[in-house]
């Protein structure tokens, strides 16, 4: 075991770090969550670590020329609207989340948060709250077993460990109580008394930005500035904007939002020792990837893997990318379960998941666009500046990485900084930089499609670029970019509708407008690992074996219907069950980053053709042994090609009435045939999303509220598999994403950094009475590396719908509010100053 | 309010030297306060730690939408004089209570649930969803934010749907019905479903469910009052009730399933492949 826990951000993202690791090191950090994460949310972004180290990484080795062939249809099960498979415990009792669940002798936890957003933790008294009755265990810095006192969390500088003595958030943890009840406990932690030396704090990342600004850590850079990257520069841009016609700059800025999935971070730990006496434990939770918990779990508690054991149910309230991911909440929790010798529950308030959780960051973007009269797009610059909140960045943080793909630009300039602020920490919200360059881009796009007066779909479709990455030259696969934007309009009526600027009252002081956006993404493709198990039981029905977490969409459901499609057995006798449990699956990888539908969904698919190849081949020796056992002899001459299965039946291609039962062919084997996939991912594409939003809505110009009429959400989405899930995704994604753009902001106290709307009321999601029509468009342009064709669907739809709406209050009332979110504030204040 | 949702009498917040890092306002204050028609700012209810300092001799309260405020210790006209803390009352009586005495902090009640009368102790400052899940080892309502904004606990009682969350369990007990998913089913399996439960699971009227009981519940409060609402009335009726999957378009359409099959006009079928009875995806053969 390593002495010393790794940093696994800075090993992503710092070459000059990561050319200090030595290979168990590396192997080390590459099976860290953190790791895990990287790869599937900011798998673009780690292209210069894996480039720079191909001993570690062996990319050359895993890839492969030979394109794979499309399953062709009709297709059984595929394509056909299935409900959930484990939707009899959603609508009863049945189902049980973490926050059902309990174990005997179980203790509740609550945690002592700082109300500072930056301070040093002087003293902590705790001897009132260790006598007050109902308490079973108080734990901070001064009581923290000597062994875990090096343990750091996350990256740093500045460092945090399981306690720390300088906290640099409202809401750090600075003691947790173990009580027979939460409300024994909440009293109890009223009665510790903390001595805080309250520190200057950092509330906005253009002020951390600056020079004077005090700095946090020993940092080279100004302030509490993270990381400045070097431009990346295409063409000549200064030369690119000289010889443009037309030539546009804008500011887009986004505030942070939160993902408020409304199960509350919750976890069960027992310290069970596994029946050996040795460290054991064994933990439920809100985990969107068992494996990599697990792994988190062991780095922090200096176990080894095997000896944590985790569970996430497939009962699991959400997490649109918000890191479910154990903190140190879950790690107070773990530790406590054996500092107490019990069973520990922690469960966030929601006050507390809304400050503790990871958020969507702030983001700044300076952008510039040059073009010609007719059209093209030469040169296009952009800054991004983003708050990281109190940590080291989660990669990818206010960065706009996906320049290269959706338009031709020959001449580009883009860099990104990434600050640090004593406030909410960033990472991935149902997509980590995607969403924020298409804010970057689009509505600049906009702005220079009305300067030389083109419609705004046509001046996209001349410039869009569908062959390759720009920079890289790395092809796209099939992409449906075209039809997307196409199908869009055509859905929203974009040529009957589309007007001039503010030239569409519909009402006294109210304007009708309409917006596009086009998105695209690096997500959606897929990763190792790719992992799946099939078993045919003796009675011919049929388990499926995923670690594929379940966080919402019907990713269990999809497995099986994978599963089911490709062996040949219906949905009615095949099985999957709802939990993972890292004691019985193997890792395929988190549920993020759109990927599990081509991970776990690879996996499953490779176990269900490996499971039919070893049932044709038993079918065949079956049959021949039948032959041979006949009076007289019988030569059977039958081959596996000869045999196919479908609808749970093995059968003759040539002869489909003659069948012959899997029950049968499994006892002949004595053995139950279990068929494992581990899929290898070719690295011939750029694997992308492509996607579309058209927002149509009308402006009240006296209140400067915006009322969305109709979205269309038009996606590229592969191949669909489950048509109901899919438009659920779609949707759902849509909505969350105009809400964001009209309604959502988290609000922090200028002075004191307190967070001001941590909850339902004042945090405002769009409720049933404001929600748009929104339509749903469904491309199918199959992928090579797509399982079936399919490409991944979880992120892309929440993208588009901030600029859609930028670019349909510009067509509504002629003025650009490119500030998310488009408060009625916000609205008026742009018509006054036009007027 | 009604009558048997009456907190009763207001308490005191717990008096301490130390810096009290919690709002002022306990949640018990807050859920008996409202029936008083006492506003309190949400900055408080939801917010993190507000740092004050009261004196042990003062009570502390809070203006409407403002900060503590400290005023001394005499109880206002009208109050009843002040009950011990519970910590104070652990404190002062060491020995363990005679067998029928219970600790003020303490109430037997008999809850009603789902047809079945559950005799139970239950802190004061337990909500029912508490009680259900902790006391009852019930799996058949969530929590979404224990602060009655996002209806995710929704139970029906007495017809009315209502925050479980937000109801607490030592005012019960009085035969108030309550009503929860597994209160509406009228038998075992899928063949026991309630109509509106059917139409959730088949429309696919969730993502995620955590929201979904809850959303049963209110759907089956509005269906037993109007089995034709309109858009707008299910919105209305749906409006406490937030999905964050924002899975309102079939959410709608759930509803409306679940009205239809309830007017009398179209059963809902559950899928063959969830489990439903036949269907033409599998062999026939197989039925040997």
């Amino acid at each position: 075991m390593l002495a010393q826990r790794l940093d696994a951000f800075r090993a992503a993202f710092d070459l000059e770090y990561a050319a200090t690791l030595t290979a168990e090191e590396w192997a080390s950090v590459r099976q860290s969550a953190e790791w895990h994460i990287y790869e599937a949310e900011n798998g673009d972004l780690l292209a210069p670590v894996l480039a720079a180290f191909p001993e570690v990484f062996n990319v050359a080795a895993q890839q492969t020329t030979v394109p794979r062939p499309i399953p062709e249809g009709p297709f059984t099960v595929i394509g056909k609207p299935q409900p959930r498979l484990h939707g009899f415990g959603h609508v009863t009792g049945f189902g049980q989340y973490s926050e059902h669940m309990s174990q005997p002798g179980m203790v509740f936890m609550k945690t002592l948060l700082s109300p500072h957003p930056h301070a040093r933790v002087r003293n902590v008294d705790t001897t009132q709250a260790e006598q007050f009755p109902g308490v079973v265990a108080v734990l901070h810095r001064g009581s923290l077993p000597d062994m875990y006192k090096d343990v750091k969390i996350g990256s740093g500088p500045p460092d945090r460990f399981l306690f720390s003595e300088e906290v640099f958030e409202v809401g750090a943890p600075i003691a947790v109580v173990a009580a027979e009840s939460d409300h024994i406990a909440d009293e109890a932690l009223r009665l510790i008394n903390v001595d805080y030396e309250v520190l200057p704090a950092v509330l906005d990342h253009l002020e951390g930005m600056k020079s004077s600004t005090p700095k946090q850590w020993n940092n080279k850079l100004d302030g509490t500035t993270l990381e400045i990257t070097p431009p990346k520069i295409r063409g000549n841009p200064d030369e690119g904007f000289k010889n443009s016609d037309v030539v546009i700059e804008n500011v887009t800025t986004r505030s942070a939002e939160h993902h408020a999935a409304l199960e509350p971070t919750t976890i069960i730990a027992k310290w069970d020792y596994a029946g050996d006496g040795k460290d054991h434990v064994s933990i439920v939770g809100t985990f969107r990837h068992a494996h990599g918990a697990r792994n988190s779990f062991a780095q922090a508690l200096k176990l080894n893997q095997s000896q944590v054991r985790v569970i996430t149910p497939g009962y699991l309230g959400a997490s649109y990318g918000s890191h479910r991911d154990p903190n140190l909440l879950e790690f107070h929790a773990a530790l406590m379960a054996k500092l107490t010798g019990r069973p520990v529950r922690a469960m966030n308030t929601r006050a507390e998941d809304f400050v503790n959780r990871t958020h969507r960051t702030p983001v700044r973007n300076e952008n510039k666009i040059g073009v010609k009269r007719d059209g093209t797009i030469v040169a296009f610059s952009s800054k991004n500046i983003g708050d990281a909140g109190a940590q080291r960045g989660g990669g990818g943080v206010g960065t706009s990485a996906g320049l290269e793909s959706m338009y031709r630009i020959e001449n580009l300039w883009q860099q990104s900084i990434t600050v640090m602020t004593n406030s909410y920490k960033y990472s991935s919200f149902r997509c980590t930089e995607h969403p924020n360059n298409t804010l970057a881009r689009e509505p600049l796009i906009e702005r220079a499609a009305y300067a030389i007066g083109m419609n705004p779909l046509d001046f996209r479709l001349m410039n869009l670029n569908l062959e390759a990455n720009q920079d890289t030259n790395q092809p796209y696969n099939n992409s449906g970019m075209r039809d997307v934007l196409e199908q869009a309009a055509a859905k929203a009526g974009w040529s009957q509708k589309w007007h001039a600027p503010k030239t569409k009252e519909v009402r006294p002081g109210v304007f009708h407008g309409i917006g596009l956006a086009a998105h695209s993404c690096t997500h959606g493709g897929g990763g190792s690992p790719s992992t799946g198990t099939v078993i045919i039981n003796s009675d011919g029905t049929v388990t499926v074996n995923s670690g594929a977490a379940e966080v919402g969409p019907g990713e269990r459901t999809i497995m099986a219907m994978i599963a089911s499609e490709a062996l040949g057995v219906p949905l009615s006798r095949l099985r999957i069950t709802h939990e993972v449990d890292t004691d019985m699956t193997a890792d395929t990888g988190n549920t993020a980053g759109s990927r599990q539908v081509l991970s776990g969904g690879w996996g499953v698919y490779e176990a269900a053709q490996s499971a039919r190849t070893q049932l044709l081949d038993w079918t065949v020796r079956m049959l021949v042994d039948q032959g041979r056992r006949k009076t007289p002899p019988e030569t059977v001459s039958v081959k596996p090609e000869d045999l196919d299965v479908g609808r749970g039946v093995i059968f003759y291609k040539d002869d489909p009435d003659k069948k012959v039962k899997i029950a049968d062919v499994v006892s002949f084997a004595q053995n139950p045939i279990i068929g494992s996939g581990a899929h290898i991912h070719e690295t011939t594409w750029q694997r992308m999303a492509w996607a579309a939003g058209v927002a149509e809505i009308e402006v009240d110009t006296a209140t400067g509220s915006i009322k969305v009429l109709n979205y269309v959400s038009a996606h590229d989405v592969g191949r669909i598999i489950n048509p109901l899930s899919l438009k659920q995704q779609i949707e759902g994604g849509a909505i969350m994403g105009i809400g964001q753009a009209l309604t959502e902001t988290l609000m922090r106290d200028k002075a004191t950094g307190v967070p001001l709307n941590p909850n339902l009321l004042d945090y405002k999601l769009l409720s049933i009475k404001d929600v748009p029509n929104v339509d749903v468009v469904m491309v199918e342009k199959p992928k090579n590396y797509g399982v079936y064709g399919a490409h991944g669907i979880g992120e892309p739809p929440i993208s588009s719908a901030a600029s859609a709406m930028i670019a349909a209050v510009y067509n509504a009332v002629g003025v650009w509010v490119e500030d998310i979110p488009l408060t009625r504030a916000r609205v008026l204040a742009a018509l006054k100053n036009a007027s | 309010m009604s009558e048997e949702l009456d907190p009763g009498p207001v308490e005191e917040s717990p008096q301490t030297d130390s810096e009290q890092l919690r709002p002022v306002v306990t949640r018990r204050e807050f859920i008996a306060g409202a029936g008083a028609g006492v506003a309190v700012g949400a900055v408080v209810a939801g917010g993190i730690a507000i740092a004050t300092r009261p004196n042990a001799q003062t009570q502390v309260v809070t203006q409407p939408g403002g900060p503590a405020v400290s005023v001394p210790a005499a109880p206002a006209a009208g109050q009843p004089a002040a009950q011990p803390t519970a910590q104070a009352q652990a404190q002062a009586q060491p020995q363990a209570p005679a067998p029928q005495q219970l600790p003020l902090s303490q109430r037997r009640v008999e809850l009603n649930l789902d047809g079945v009368v559950h005799p139970v102790v239950v802190d004061v400052r337990e909500s029912l969803w508490e009680t259900m899940i902790y006391k009852l080892g019930k799996s058949s309502s969530n929590l979404g934010c224990d602060r009655a904004q996002c209806g995710a606990c929704t139970v029906v009682i007495d017809g009315r749907a209502v925050n479980g969350c937000t109801v607490l369990a030592s005012r019960l007990g009085r035969g108030q019905k309550i009503l929860t998913v597994d209160g509406i089913r009228d038998g075992p399996g899928i063949a026991g479903l309630h109509p509106v439960q059917k139409a959730f699971w088949q429309m696919g009227g969730y993502q995620c469910g955590i929201c979904t009981r809850g959303f049963i519940m209110s759907t089956y409060a509005l269906l037993q009052v109007n089995k034709s609402p309109t858009h707008d009335e299910i919105a209305e009726a749906l409006s406490g009730n937030i999905c964050r999957c924002s899975e309102y378009p079939q959410i709608f359409d759930s509803v409306n399933a679940a009205a239809a099959e309830m007017r009398g006009e179209k059963a809902i079928t559950i899928g063959v492949a969830a489990g439903g009875e036949g269907g033409s995806l599998e062999d026939p053969s197989l039925a040997e």
